[in-house]
This record gives structure tokens, sequence and C-alpha cells, in this order.
């Protein structure tokens, strides 16, 4: 499934970052219910999220509101693995398009 | 024991009522802080997350590292110096004159922030109040930002629950907060927006547009009909313009401006940007008075030119530098990892309070006071205010700007 993920602050894993041994929670993205079901997984699983920067796996949060076709997840080194920045753009975090796997559990 | 009043650095609210207890050298209570700040602080007393002064990975004193980072920048034959928008005024003058010294490119974050919005506004283009003057308004609007999660005290603080005319009771409320975004976030839901305008990723444009279009009287969607009701009712607006703004227009402001335009037909409209680090608008401020420009600049042959081409994202990509001077800021934990790549083998000397990624790819680390707490001096608040902050523990860390004008010293032809 083609996703658009529109990343997002989020205090808590501002926070991490001041404390030894901090477990940001980074690795998560908030689909939409509808999305959940189509890609056949649930709440809690994990997705592989793809494009040609890179490859990453994040938890899955429902988030009814969510609409389909678009992701939301926490600013982060670690979706920087997959965003980019095109010549005289500013780069894509409100916009990274990704291909949506779910993985075995 | 000593107690008294500081300012808070951890955003661009810079919060001047945090109560503060010191004994024996270390923080014991902070009141009135929020969740960023009381990190921050507390994160600062554990030396583990601390910098060092450091020469390719091994501890050294000042003297070395200096010599070691004046070393990398006079053989460069292409620096860029980046970043100081956390660091103090008096921080960045002594950056930008070290710019100059080195001919060097100079960029910071608000290149790929809020740097177009605080251009116009300090050149007179596009109509800002400060944090006082929202007492006047009858309608706040946050777009594209959710302040519960970036600024966090900013509605308690200085909009909505600090307005003089604020009733929690709806029905009498004198003032209106709506919130336009993409998503419901904690600032436009859970009661705290009175309406909240959702949009789809990347529409803001086409928002905006139908706005117009309904200002000249035509038919529009519904949620933008709904939108020019509420300003409609509105003689004093303030626009508190987020990253999700800027970013989903690309940082083309022109249907933007042309509907503020179209608003002062009948009310006030402001815009304050909802800036992130705690002195990017008072970097803004330094270069635009000493270049005329608020960012992208280069001293290079001793003149300065501007463009596109000498934001740091642009020179990273194009591999235009040859070292680079990171002053407060960590691009290696908020840039795409696919343009970092290009600064593979550029040496990179660091000054930061605190250990980040970007230090741990730097080849020189100078471990500096982190100002505000440890280090005193001015800075400027995201509605352009001037705040004094001042030093509210010792430190036997050297501060960032006494480590730019020992920089400037050695470097001095």
């Amino acid at each position: 499934m083609k996703l658009t993920i529109v990343t997002y602050r989020d205090i808590f894993l501002w926070s991490e970052r001041y404390k030894e041994n901090g477990q940001p929670a980074a690795a998560l993205v908030r689909l939409s219910p509808k999305d959940l079901a189509d890609l056949g997984i649930a709440a809690g699983e994990k997705l592989k999220l793809t494009n040609e920067e890179g490859s990453i796996v994040v938890d899955v949060l429902a988030e009814p509101k969510c609409p389909s076709g678009y992701g939301y997840m926490p600013v982060s080194p670690l979706v920087n693995r997959l965003t980019t920045c095109r010549h005289g753009k500013l780069p894509n975090f409100k916009h990274i398009e990704v291909k949506a796997e779910a993985l075995e559990s | 024991m000593s107690a008294g009043e500081m300012v808070c650095t951890a955003c661009s609210c810079l919060c001047d009522d945090i109560e503060i207890e010191i004994e024996n050298g270390r923080i014991v209570s902070m009141e009135k802080a929020c969740r960023k700040g009381t990190a921050f602080f507390f994160g600062s007393e554990n030396e583990r997350l601390r910098t060092v002064h450091l020469v390719d990975g091994k501890q050294v004193d000042t003297d070395q590292a200096l010599a070691a980072a004046a070393g990398l920048l006079s053989r460069a034959r292409r620096p860029l110096v980046f970043g100081m928008d956390n660091a103090s005024l008096e921080a960045q003058r002594q950056g930008i004159e070290l710019a100059r010294m080195l001919g060097a490119v100079l960029d910071d974050s608000s290149s790929f922030c809020q740097g177009k919005l605080t251009h116009d506004i300090l050149t007179g283009t596009l109509p800002s109040c400060t944090f006082d003057q929202i007492h006047d308004s009858d309608l706040i609007i946050y777009w594209g930002s959710n302040p519960h999660n970036a600024q966090p005290r900013h509605l308690s603080r200085f909009s909505l629950y600090a307005h003089r005319k604020y009733h929690e009771m709806g029905a009498t409320r004198y003032v209106t907060m709506a919130v336009v975004d993409v998503r419901e976030s904690e600032t436009a839901g859970a009661g705290v927006a009175h309406r909240f305008f959702r949009i789809l990723p990347g529409e803001d444009s086409n928002f905006i547009a139908a706005i117009i279009e309904g200002i000249k009287g035509n038919p529009v969607r519904k949620d933008a009909s709904g939108f020019l009701k509420l300003l409609k009712q509105s003689r004093h607006c303030v626009i508190f313009a987020g990253l999700g703004l800027t970013y989903s227009l690309d940082n083309d402001f022109s249907l933007f401006y042309e509907m503020l335009k179209h608003l002062g037909g009948w009310m006030k409209t402001f815009v304050i940007p909802m800036s992130g680090h705690y002195n990017v608008r008072g970097f803004n401020y330094s270069l635009y008075n000493a270049t005329g420009c608020v960012n992208k600049v280069n001293f290079a042959g001793g003149a300065v030119s501007h463009g596109d081409e000498f934001s740091l994202l642009e020179q990273v990509k194009n591999r235009a530098a040859d070292c680079l001077l990171i002053v407060g800021a960590d691009p290696f934990s908020s840039l795409p990892i696919s343009v970092l790549k290009h600064l593979d083998g550029v040496p990179l000397v660091t000054l930061d309070p605190f250990r980040t990624a970007t230090t741990e790819a730097s080849s020189v680390v100078l471990g500096v006071s982190l100002t505000g707490l440890e280090s005193g001096g001015t800075a400027m608040r995201m509605d352009g205010t001037t705040v004094t902050l001042m030093p509210a523990k010792w430190t036997d860390k050297q501060s960032d700007v006494q480590i730019l004008e020992r920089l400037k010293e050695l470097l001095r032809p």
C-alpha cells in the first residue's frame, strides 16, 4: 500500500533526548482504521516503510481521525532515513511517500 | 541554597518566570517550567549528556581544542558557518563577525523553517505584533502549529489563557481560538480550540485560495466558508504561523499574503511565526542588521552575497563546503540522512553544551556552558521582544561567546 507520511512534533520524544538511556518512541506510525484493515494488521503490530531513500520498521497505532492514505509519524532521526530534499525545495517532512508492508508477526 | 527566577531557553517562548533553587551547585527544584524546560535543565546536570572538548574523539583542554578548530577553519577554502539559533545575541554577533572574517557562507535553520516570514516582518512587508498586543485581539489562529508539543506554555502564558478578555465559559467569550491543521492535535482537539478546521496534508494553498474566493463573494467549499464567517466576525486577529503552513506552502507565502491583503479591508491581522529554537528570531535580526539578509549569505571575497545556493541544504547537497563550523545546532538529528551523507569526509567543528548526533560526527567539539542556566546574555523571543538571560548557577565551562571570541583571535589575519 502507498502511504504519505506527515511528521509532527512530539514533546515526549524531545524530552527523552535529555535523559540518559531514554527510550524515545520514534518508531511508530498512526494510521486510519481503514488502512490498518486493508493492510491486514492490528494496532501494535509492525509495518515496514520503504522508499528510494531507505527502509524502517515501525509500530502501528490506530488514529480514527487520520485520513486514509496518510500516516502520522513523530519528527526524529528515524523518519529522516526516509526524507529527502529536492533542489530549491524544503525537505519533504510533511509529504514523505512510502510503500507500507505488514511484517509477519 | 540560592533561589531566584530565570529565563528558560528550551524554546522561543523564553518564559522569564521560571523559579529555580540551586543547592551545592545542583538544581533541587524548578517551578513553572514545562516538560521541555524541566527535561532540558535537569538533563544539563547529567555530565554524561554534556560535551567536553574533543579532537578526533579524544578529550583535550580548551587551548588544544581551539587550536584544532582554528587549524581546520584556516585551512578550509570554502568554510560554512551554521546555526547560532541556540546562542545568545552576543554569541551571534561574534559568530557573524567570525564568518565574515573567514569569508564563509553563513546560514541557520531559518532557511528551512520560518526565515521567510521573519524576513518579511523585519522588512515591514508582513504585519506582526508582540505578545502584549495579543490582548487587543478577538481571534487567535494557530495555523499548522501545535504549541502543546512545540511551545508548551504558549497558550497559558502568552495567548488564549493569558488573554485579558478570555472567558472560560464560551457563551460570553470575547476571544475565539481557531486551529487550522492536518491533524487533530492536542491544541486542535480536547476542548482547547473553539473551532478546528481540518484540511488534508498539502491542502493549505487550496484552502487559502477558497477563502480568497469567498471574500470576493464567490461560492466556496464548506470549511472555507465557515472559516471566512469567523474572520468576518473579527476586527483584530493574530495568526500563529507554524511549520505545517510553511512546509505545505513550500515557503511560497504569496497566496497567504494575498489573503491577508483582502482581510485588511475590514480587520487588522498580525502574524507571529512559531519559531522553535530559543533565539532563531534573534539570529535573523542580528544578521539582518549586519548584512540586510536574514540567512543564506556568503562573505567570500569580502563582500556580502545572498541566495538559495547559500542555504545549508544546498551547500551540503552540492558538496560546496569543505569545513563546517556548527554553533548550537544539531542538523544530524533534524535533517534528511539522504542530504547529510554528502558530509562524509567533511570536517565538522561543533560548539554545543550537549552531546548530540552532530557532536558525535564532529572532528572537533567545543563543550560550552548552557546559556540561560550557566551563562547570561540577551535573546529575542519569537515575537521580537528582547529578553535578558541571567545565569542561575556557576560553571567552569566557557560560554559560546567566549569560545567564539577566542576562535576569532586565533584566526585573525
